[in-house]
C-alpha cells in the first residue's frame, strides 16, 4: 500500500510556480519545460494554478521584502508532503542582488528548500534534473510524513 | 431481480465500471490533446496516478469555510454521477430503471455542478466565489436548450423510460437519423462539452483567471474526489447521449454474432463521443462568460426550439425521419 502511494507520488508531480521578483527569465525556462520540445506531461508533470492543487513548489527569483510574507503563506497553503525547489541562481544564492537594500531572500531564508537549480536562466535540462532530484526526495519523504 | 444481484450490480458497475472508465477517457482526452500538440502525452497509468497521489495527501480545510458543506460537496457530486449512470442502460438495462427515470437523470447530471457551487461558495475564497458565479451562469445556460433536445426523442416514444427509448431506437433505428434527432445531437454534445466544463465552455475553472474556480481551496482526498466525479461524467455523458441519440447501449444477447457486434458498437459510440469532445476541447480557446450566455440563450436555444418543433410534426403527420 505504502509502495502504491510512493509510486503514485512520484508519477504524479504537480507544479505551482511563485514568481518571488525574478527577472522572467527562469519563468520562461520553466514554462518551456512544458512545451512540445521537452514534454515533462508525459512523466505526469501538470502546472497547476491553485498551490493546494500542488506538490512541487517553484520559486524563481531573489525574493523581495514584499514577496516574502506571501511566499512563507504560499508554502504554508500546500498539503503535505511537499517539496521546494529554488529554481535560478537569484533564488539559490541571490545572485547579483545579494547587497540590495530591498532583500529577504534567498528562497532558503524564508522557507525550507529541498533542490537547488543554479544558472540565470537554467537550461530546462536543468529543470528536468531538478525535479528529479526532487521525487527522489518525496520518495524519501514517506518515511517522515506520508 | 433479488436484492443480492442488485446491490452486485450497485457495486460493480457504479463503483468499479463507472469511475475506471471515466478515468480511462480523461487519459484518451489528454493522450489526444498532446497528439494534437505534438506532445507525447501522458502514460495509461496517469489519471490512476493522480488519483491515488490526491488521496493521500492532507486536506486542508481552510479556516474560513463552512466546514461541513466544503467536505459533503465532493462525495454528493461523485455519488450523484454514479447513481445516474446506476439508472441507465449500459449493456444491459438497468434493473434499476423506473418511469421517469430521465428526468432523474437529468437532475442527478446537474448535482455535480451544484456540488461544486456548494462546496466553491463554502470555502470563503473570492476565486472561488466568482467561480460559483460562472458555474452558475453556465448551468442557467445550458439546461433549457439540453432539456429542449431531451424532450424531442421523448416526444418520440412518447416515453420517460429508459429502456422504451432503447427498445424504440433499436426496432426503429437511432434518432440521429432524422432531421430533429441530428439538430438535437448536436445541441447536446454542446451541453455535454459545457457540462464537463471543457473549453470553450470552462469559464468556471478558467486557471489563467481565477485559479482554479469553486475547486480553489480543494486539496488532497476531496479534491481527489472531485476530479474522479468530473471523470466518472466524462462516462455518464457520452452514455446518456448515446442512449437518447445512436440507439442506445445494449447488447443483444440472441445469439453470438449480434452480441459480438452490439459490444463493438458500444465502445464505437462511446469512443467517438470522448474524441469529438477532445477535439471541440483542444481546438477551441475560451469564451467569455456572456459569450458563452449567448451561445446557449440564442444559438442552441433556437437550434433545439427547431429541433422540438419538428419532431412535433413528425408525431402529428407521422413522417419518422422528420
Amino acid at each position: 500500500m505504502a509502495g502504491l502511494i510512493t509510486w503514485a507520488r512520484v508519477k504524479s508531480p504537480w507544479l505551482f510556480h511563485f514568481n518571488s521578483g525574478s527577472c522572467n527569465n527562469c519563468d520562461i525556462e520553466l514554462v518551456d519545460v512544458l512545451t512540445p520540445r521537452f514534454d515533462v506531461e508525459r512523466f505526469g508533470v501538470l502546472l497547476e494554478g491553485s498551490p493546494r492543487h500542488a506538490d512541487v513548489l517553484v520559486v524563481t527569483g531573489i525574493v523581495n521584502r514584499q514577496a516574502a510574507p506571501r511566499l512563507r503563506r504560499i508554502y504554508e497553503q500546500m498539503p503535505n508532503p511537499k517539496v521546494v525547489i529554488a529554481l535560478g541562481t537569484c533564488a539559490t544564492s541571490g545572485g547579483i542582488f545579494t547587497e540590495g537594500y530591498n532583500i529577504a531572500g534567498p528562497v532558503d531564508k524564508v522557507i525550507p528548500v529541498d533542490v537547488y537549480i543554479p544558472g540565470c536562466p537554467p537550461r530546462p535540462q536543468a529543470i528536468i534534473d531538478g525535479v528529479v532530484k526532487a521525487l527522489a526526495k518525496l520518495q524519501a519523504l514517506r518515511s517522515r510524513r506520508g | 431481480m433479488d436484492i443480492g444481484l442488485g446491490l452486485l450490480y450497485v457495486v460493480l458497475m457504479g463503483f468499479v465500471v463507472a469511475p475506471n472508465v471515466g478515468l480511462f477517457f480523461t487519459w484518451v482526452h489528454r493522450k489526444l490533446g498532446a497528439r494534437m500538440q505534438w506532445r507525447v502525452g501522458p502514460p495509461i497509468y496517469q489519471p490512476w496516478a493522480d488519483f491515488i497521489k490526491l488521496t493521500a495527501k492532507e486536506t486542508l480545510v481552510p479556516a474560513t469555510a463552512h466546514r461541513i458543506a466544503f467536505l459533503l460537496a465532493p462525495p454528493i457530486a461523485l455519488f450523484s454521477a454514479v447513481l445516474a449512470f446506476l439508472v441507465m442502460p449500459f449493456v444491459i438495462r438497468s434493473p434499476l430503471e423506473f418511469t421517469g427515470d430521465v428526468i432523474v437523470v437529468l437532475y442527478l447530471m446537474v448535482m455535480p455542478a451544484i456540488a461544486a457551487m456548494i462546496g466553491g461558495s463554502a470555502s470563503g475564497n473570492p476565486y472561488a466565489a466568482v467561480g460559483v458565479q460562472r458555474e452558475m451562469t453556465l448551468v442557467f445556460s445550458y439546461e433549457l436548450p439540453f432539456i429542449m433536445t431531451i424532450l424531442v426523442p421523448v416526444l418520440k416514444v412518447g416515453s420517460l423510460r429508459f429502456g422504451d427509448l432503447v427498445n424504440y431506437q433499436m426496432n426503429n433505428g437511432p434518432f440521429l437519423f432524422s432531421v430533429s434527432g441530428t439538430i438535437a445531437f448536436a445541441v447536446s454534445m454542446m451541453v455535454m462539452q459545457a457540462k464537463l466544463a471543457f473549453p470553450p465552455f470552462d469559464v468556471p475553472e478558467a486557471k489563467t483567471e481565477i485559479v482554479a474556480g469553486p475547486y480553489t481551496e480543494y486539496s488532497g482526498a476531496s479534491l481527489a474526489l472531485f476530479k474522479l466525479a468530473h471523470a466518472t461524467m466524462l462516462f455518464v455523458l457520452p452514455c446518456f447521449v448515446a442512449n437518447m441519440f445512436l440507439g442506445g447501449l445494449v447488447v443483444r444477447f440472441d445469439d453470438p454474432i449480434t452480441a459480438t457486434v452490439d459490444a463493438i458498437l458500444i465502445v464505437v459510440k462511446l469512443l467517438a463521443l470522448v474524441i469529438v469532445s477532445a477535439l471541440i476541447r483542444f481546438f477551441y480557446p475560451r469564451a467569455r462568460p456572456d459569450q458563452v450566455f449567448g451561445m446557449f440563450w440564442r444559438a442552441a436555444t433556437a437550434w433545439a426550439a427547431i429541433a422540438l418543433a419538428l419532431s412535433v410534426i413528425s408525431v402529428i403527420v407521422g413522417l419518422p425521419y422528420l
